[in-house]
């Protein structure tokens, strides 16, 4: 109850947009990548959200969660690439089905959406300092 | 007695009540940002609370004030599904905290006005 529920609402979304910008940073760090150990190249990867389950006073006080990292099931990019060692007979390459591009959309979507978040969280903050200055006259 | 539990003391905690829950929700809103399918909430108080205070009273006791009340808005968002707009998430956000705050130096003024006719005796 109260005004330090907010906080911890803001602060479940700080959390799962850091996971968002960790699943971004991960994608962008192996998007050339051609082998993983469940074999094939690296699949694409993004975080789905879902509103927390809610508590006592319906709706107010729950925020955000992350409730799974899913892999994107689209087909890996065939690249032509006939000296790459994991190249196919055909001298095609698997490479991850991910698109830099796409990537660094997500991003500055996530950084903003953290930023939204870390006002929100100031805003509240300082309305809790004025609640204790109350009658300090 | 009066100046601690009169109908004025009332609607202010009442309104400061209402005006922390909306800040819940806003940060809730936020937070669901980019969650598909989420619905903005919003907080229902001061209408209420006018339409009983600007009801005719009857005799001296003082009005049932109401509580507030959280729902969803239906509109229609973007193509995930999600209605939040961050603008105005953000707009909401700073005129909620001016209002807490406005609510407060009331408080704070009627603790100053108690102050008073304690102190004032004592001369």
């Amino acid at each position: 109850m109260g005004l330090f529920s907010a906080l911890r609402v803001s602060a479940s979304g700080l959390t799962a947009q850091r996971t968002r910008l960790d699943t971004i940073a991960s994608n962008l760090a192996n998007a050339t990548t051609t082998r993983t150990p469940e074999g094939g190249p690296y699949r694409r990867r993004e975080v789905v959200f879902t509103p927390q389950a809610e508590g006592a006073e319906p709706g107010a006080e729950s925020g955000v969660t992350v409730t799974e990292i899913r892999e994107d099931a689209r087909q890996p990019q065939m690249v032509y690439d006939p000296a790459h060692p994991d190249a196919n007979p055909d001298g095609y390459v698997a490479m991850p089905n991910v698109s830099v591009l796409e990537e660094m959309v997500d991003l500055i979507s996530a950084s903003r959406a953290y930023e939204a978040n870390v006002t929100a969280m100031n805003v509240e903050k300082g309305m809790m300092q004025k609640a204790l200055d109350i009658g300090r006259g | 007695m009066a100046l601690r539990n009169d109908l004025t003391t009332q609607v202010l905690t009442r309104s400061l009540d209402a005006a922390a829950l909306r800040q819940r929700v806003a940060a809730r809103n936020i937070a669901n940002l980019e969650t598909p399918g989420y619905h903005r909430q919003e907080v229902l108080f001061e209408d209420q609370l006018a339409a009983v205070l600007e009801a005719p009273s009857e005799g001296p006791a003082s009005p049932e004030l109401p509580q507030a009340i959280l729902q969803d808005d239906p509109a229609p968002g973007r193509a995930d599904g999600n209605n939040v707009s961050v603008d105005r998430e953000m707009a909401e956000l700073s005129e909620n905290a001016l209002r807490y705050d406005a609510l407060l130096r009331s408080v704070a003024a009627r603790g100053a006005i108690l102050q008073t006719v304690i102190t004032e005796g004592r001369k």
